[in-house]
């Protein structure tokens, strides 16, 4: 299937590789389906979530384990049931990233990580019921011991 | 809005199978117990909000060049 991307034009992609958020993203409650698009530098820790029926939503996107390696997810059972997940090693997380201007103050959403289940591809962004993570959290210092630009 | 007047130990039924319970009033701060299936989230309605105010800024547009080049090393 084609889709018009925000940053990457119009790209083709298998139709089994797009995600289905069955309640949308919080605030874009209506988008519920997604690809990800990895970063054409393959050892950036980036990658971008583009809503499949709107060319202009797209996030970027960053692996919350190369920011936090001990990272931890508590997911409920809740969750666990809405996304069918039954393998561990199915899940793959992904944070939301906000790039402001100024590019010190880059963060990522390390509260609400979105959680993909790699097999079913059910997605949804889960938040977590702890004070050890923020919705906004600075990884500018994190991003910095990866290289990039200065 | 509905609005109702509670006690401690009181509670109010929502549908079938939602209870909000006033577990404890001290000063400005209220303690609920909630009794929902599991198939509802709950939150504080802040962190929701922050949370759906924190996507709407990362959808604002980027350039993607920014993000070149991390993880070269």
């Amino acid at each position: 299937m084609k889709i018009n991307t925000k940053y990457f034009g119009e790209i083709d992609i298998a139709e089994d590789k797009v995600y289905n958020f069955p309640e949308g993203i919080p605030g874009f409650e209506k988008e519920k389906k997604f690809i990800i698009i990895f970063h054409e530098d393959e050892n950036s820790p980036f990658q971008w979530l583009q809503s499949v029926n709107n060319t202009d939503l797209a996030f970027v996107t960053i692996d919350p384990y190369s920011v936090i390696p001990d990272y931890e997810v508590e997911v409920s059972d809740d969750e666990v049931k809405i996304l069918d997940i039954q393998d561990i090693a199915d899940v793959t997380l992904l944070s939301i990233v906000v790039v402001p201007e100024d590019f010190n103050q880059i963060s990522a959403n390390l509260l609400a990580p979105i959680i993909l289940n790699t097999k079913n591809h059910k997605a949804k962004q889960v938040t977590m019921n702890t004070n050890k993570y923020k919705v906004r959290q600075y990884i500018i210092e994190e991003l910095r011991k990866k290289g990039g630009q200065e | 809005m509905l609005v109702l007047t509670r006690k401690k130990n009181e509670s109010i039924v929502i549908g079938d199978n939602i209870e909000i319970s006033i577990i404890e009033i001290s000063g400005d701060q209220v303690r609920l117990g909630i009794r929902a299936p599991k198939s509802v989230s709950i939150h504080r309605k802040e962190i929701f909000e922050e949370i759906q105010s924190e996507n709407k800024k990362a959808a604002e547009g980027i350039d993607p060049s920014k993000l070149m080049g991390f993880g070269k090393k």
